[in-house]
């Protein structure tokens, strides 16, 4: 076998094994609330973020001026497509940085984080 | 693309590191076959190309980064934390997606290209087993990223694997290239390989940059939104990276090589100067690639 037909026949090889079996979602988020910049006047009722397609989320954590602020619930083993929880600790003025982390069906890790400010 | 970048953790950092660190080093591995493959008869005694120590170095450094990579991504997944990155319910969402399957065809190619390895008894067959091995690292990129969750992915991932197999064929060919025109054993027979690299190169790199150019075009959905958002400015930087890269091949192919063909004083010296910055433009354009796979998603 020359060296071209050998290279010829990786080619074809990797023609069969390059096409991925199934078509994997890119998650993308789509909004969050409270919105990336609100000013806000009383603590949120609650913390929440959605996206295009179901995201496993793997970090959700809320931090304040006073550290990290508990929430009512923690993401789960399945992916989801808004996800969202309550304030369980008191919050008092400041700026709050909601800090997540999410791993989208094709593989991809994402990552990002919303700020919003409490008067 | 800044302020992405200047919001990296460490640990994010060191995620974007190993990665660029595994595409240098199978690109390396892979493309060093492929040179070896092409260039370099195992049954001539010819210049030292250097080829099979670069393929078992870089092959090995890759599998240490390969199996590293899930880690890493479960501790960047867990918010940057060790604790993360041997939580088993992570790792196992990490290899779940198509990480796991990368991982397995990238370990089962970079093996595979120790067939290189063989001595002239089993060079045949030894062959036959790299050029599987380089078959298998540029499947495993196809498994994961943007290229998965686009449409029609059957052309994304044969442009991907195009692309990349154009990638590895320069890419890998920079070591060997670098040693044997330092190496003034058999000057001639040097003066022929460059020469014949050269002739292949031209349609492979006219491939790399028409794989990329449809890749990005798709990806982006047509031209990028004004002003880019950080994905359309990373792969604006690539691009820029990429020109110059290009500029110092067509300096090598129509001036710099034909001055070592005719003995030049001074020509292997800046032949190799050359070679030495078109590797260092290869290693930026894969950290930016790496930082496009793993912290960019295309808006």
């Amino acid at each position: 076998m020359t060296r071209w037909k050998l290279i010829a026949t990786a080619a074809l090889a990797l023609q069969l094994l390059a096409a991925p079996p199934s078509l994997r979602a890119h998650a993308q988020p789509e909004g969050s609330y409270p919105e990336h910049g609100a000013v806000l006047d009383q603590r949120p009722t609650r913390i929440a973020i959605w996206f295009d397609h179901p995201m496993r989320l793997t970090l959700f954590e809320l931090r304040g001026p006073a550290g990290v602020v508990a929430l009512s619930a923690r993401p789960g083993a399945t992916a989801v497509s808004r996800f969202e929880a309550v304030p369980a600790a008191p919050m008092p003025p400041g700026r709050y940085t909601v800090r997540w982390r999410g791993l989208a069906p094709d593989g991809h890790v994402m990552a990002d984080d919303f700020d919003f400010t409490l008067r | 693309m800044l302020e992405v970048v200047a919001g990296l953790d460490a640990w994010a950092w060191l995620l974007v590191l190993a990665t660029a660190g595994l595409y240098a080093s199978t690109l390396v591995a892979a493309g060093a076959s492929l040179f070896r493959l092409v260039f370099v008869d195992p049954a001539l005694p010819g210049h030292r190309t250097g080829c099979r120590a670069t393929i078992a170095v870089a092959a090995w450094l890759a599998i240490a980064l390969a199996l590293l990579l899930a880690p890493l991504q479960a501790g960047h997944l867990a918010g940057g934390t060790l604790a993360g990155a041997v939580d088993p319910v992570l790792l196992a969402a990490v290899v779940e997606t198509g990480q796991g399957p990368r991982i397995a065809l990238l370990l089962g190619g970079l093996l595979l290209l120790h067939g290189m390895l063989a001595g002239p008894a089993h060079a045949r067959l030894g062959q036959a087993a790299g050029a599987l091995g380089v078959a298998l690292i540029v499947a495993s990129y196809t498994q994961v990223g943007h290229t998965v969750s686009g449409e029609p992915r059957w052309l994304l991932a044969g442009l991907l694997a195009l692309h990349l197999s154009a990638v590895a064929f320069w890419a890998g060919a920079l070591i060997p290239l670098y040693r044997i025109v330092g190496d003034p054993a058999a000057p001639q027979q040097t003066a022929r390989t460059l020469l014949r690299f050269g002739q292949v190169a031209t349609g492979v790199v006219a491939g790399l940059v028409a794989a990329a150019a449809a890749l990005a075009w798709l990806l982006l959905g047509g031209w990028p939104a004004w002003p880019p958002g950080a994905y359309a400015q990373a792969l604006g930087l690539k691009l820029g990276l990429l020109l110059l890269l290009l500029v110092c091949a067509a300096a090598n192919r129509w001036w710099l090589v034909p001055a070592f063909q005719r003995a030049q004083p001074g020509a292997g010296r800046r032949l190799r100067a050359s070679i030495a910055l078109e590797a260092l433009l290869v290693l930026g354009i894969l950290l930016v690639t790496a930082l496009l796979t793993t912290t960019l998603p295309p808006r």
